[in-house]
């Protein structure tokens, strides 16, 4: 585009509103400056200093979050190995990498609580109160399903635990 | 033919688009640790172990085969049977399988995990399939402690697999979804529902003869009968959606159906060489025209008895001995021919 006042190249492009109309310009940049047009250059100007940005900016960074764990005492399993292969080594493993683990199944399961079935030959080996949970869970479900047989073994069980406790 | 199996009877409900159900539940033992950070010594144990409790378990007419002193030809024939996977076929030191007569029960023991048992059933059968697996497993945990926590329900070597333990596959065929280019349509509203599509072998395989298998993805947070349901409630869309285009393909187009239908069962009938994934296209139409009553006589129970014993490992035990790949070919064609002969 040629510039509107002599044959050089435009290089200023002006918009003025002018009483209500529009009016635009062209100019090569010695008419502009013989306009007494200033050309202002973006993001040269600094932004005003903010002092809770600026704290940021220096803040020490987060310790990350643990991602190591030492290898499980059962089966010497690390984590890395798990991460490389994808398998666990034992089923102490959910227990000892639980925190790696629990992300992973929300993920893959969007859950991370197991509901549905459980073995009743389990009492001597889990916390009591977390079994009671779980059998309860799954009293529910049956009870709702009309399952009498199998809500009659876990009053059973249940019954059974409680006695334990007390 | 009676030695079949139930499963490929192909009598059960809607077995002209569902081949099979399958359920499987992942269980592990305490005290041993998992396959992958086993010691030879203790797999053998292990092994050992299982297989008295199993034996003792009292669940039916069962059979337990160690898999490392069986032949690399019945282990393969197992595999096409879809009783054991090819990982455990091709794995290494003590392992098994305790097979119940009928070939629908099948237990693997030392496969990805402890044991790992199987119901599979002919046609859309999941509710009698869980009863059946429910029984089994039922009796192995009255002898067994299974490794399990309240929290995570029953503890797996993968973690894909922990919750349930349970996986639910059904084996659909959908020549005419294909023909139509609609399957891949029905695989994204699959995906959608947190089930996964894999193809006639499972994981990490494709798709041969138009054969796919649906299955949960999801094992933990969900009760079996949730994930039952998921299954049985979304299947019958699909074989309806089968049927609807079958059914369109014949009123529509129905020359180009017969074509293909008929050039199938020529090729069958007077190849000379076939390979087995060529065989298993041409099967796949020619059930589906069998299906359709473009041909009427021969049954599905006699196809599928086709696809399984035209695959490798059979046509080697169909002939007695050892065969190369070429050599298949030709026998592959040479029984084909025979079985399709005077048609």
């Amino acid at each position: 585009m040629i510039c509107d006042n002599c044959d050089k190249t435009a290089t200023v492009h002006l918009t003025e509103i002018v009483q209500q109309y529009k009016k635009e310009s062209h100019l090569c940049k010695d008419c502009a400056n013989a306009r007494g047009l200033r050309i202002q250059k973006p993001s040269q100007e600094q932004p005003p200093f903010v002092l809770k940005e600026f704290l940021e900016k220096i803040k020490p960074p987060l310790p990350e979050p643990r991602r190591s764990f030492p290898p499980c005492p059962e089966c010497g399993i690390t984590l890395e190995d798990f991460q490389r292969t994808g398998r666990l080594g034992c089923a102490h493993d959910y227990e000892h990498m639980e925190v790696a683990l629990r992300p992973l199944l929300e993920k893959i399961h969007g859950a991370t609580q197991h509901v549905g079935r459980l073995p009743l030959r389990i009492g001597e080996r889990v916390d009591a109160e977390q079994l009671l949970q779980a059998l309860e869970r799954e009293l529910d479900e049956v009870v709702a399903r009309e399952q009498y047989e199998r809500a009659a073994e876990l009053r059973d069980k249940i019954r059974q635990l409680r006695e334990g406790q007390a | 033919m009676s030695d079949l199996g139930e499963w490929l009877a192909g009598t059960g409900p809607d077995h002209d688009i569902v081949m099979s159900t399958r359920i499987r539940l992942a269980r592990n033992v305490i005290r041993f640790p998992f396959l992958s950070r086993i010691e030879p010594e203790a797999k053998t144990d292990l092994e050992q172990f299982l297989r008295r409790e199993l034996e003792r378990a009292d669940l039916g007419e069962v059979g337990y085969q160690n898999l490392d002193e069986a032949s690399q030809l019945d282990r393969d024939c197992l595999v096409e049977r879809h009783l054991i996977s090819r990982d455990h076929a091709n794995g290494r030191g003590d392992r098994g399988v305790a097979l119940e007569a009928q070939g629908t029960l099948s237990v693997m023991v030392n496969e990805e995990d402890h044991l790992r048992i199987q119901v599979l059933r002919s046609g859309l059968q999941t509710s009698a399939a869980f009863r059946h697996i429910l029984d089994v497993d039922q009796r192995l945990e009255a002898r067994l402690d299974y490794a399990y926590s309240p929290e995570f329900g029953y503890l797996t070597a993968c973690p894909s697999n922990v919750g349930t333990g349970m996986r639910v596959s059904v084996m659909l065929h959908l020549p005419a979804l294909v023909i139509t280019k609609k399957v891949e349509k029905v695989f994204n509203a699959v995906s959608k529902i947190n089930l996964a599509v894999r193809g006639f072998f499972g994981e990490g395989t494709h798709s041969q003869g138009d054969f796919y298998q649906i299955s949960n993805q999801i094992t933990l947070g969900r009760s079996e009968e949730e994930i039952l349901t998921s299954i049985s409630d979304y299947v019958p869309h699909i074989v309806e959606f089968e049927r609807n285009m079958r059914n369109r393909l014949l009123s529509e187009s129905r020359r180009a159906i017969e074509d293909r239908v008929y050039r199938a069962l020529g090729l069958l009938q007077h190849a000379r060489l076939i390979s087995s994934e060529e065989t298993m296209e041409y099967l796949s139409a020619v059930r589906m025209g069998v299906n359709l009553g473009l041909i009427d006589w021969l049954s599905i129970a006699e196809v599928n008895e086709l696809f399984l014993n035209t695959q490798p490992a059979h046509l080697q035990k169909h002939c007695g001995r050892q065969l190369e790949s070429a050599e298949r070919d030709a026998s592959r064609a040479d029984y084909l021919r025979e079985r399709l002969a005077g048609q």
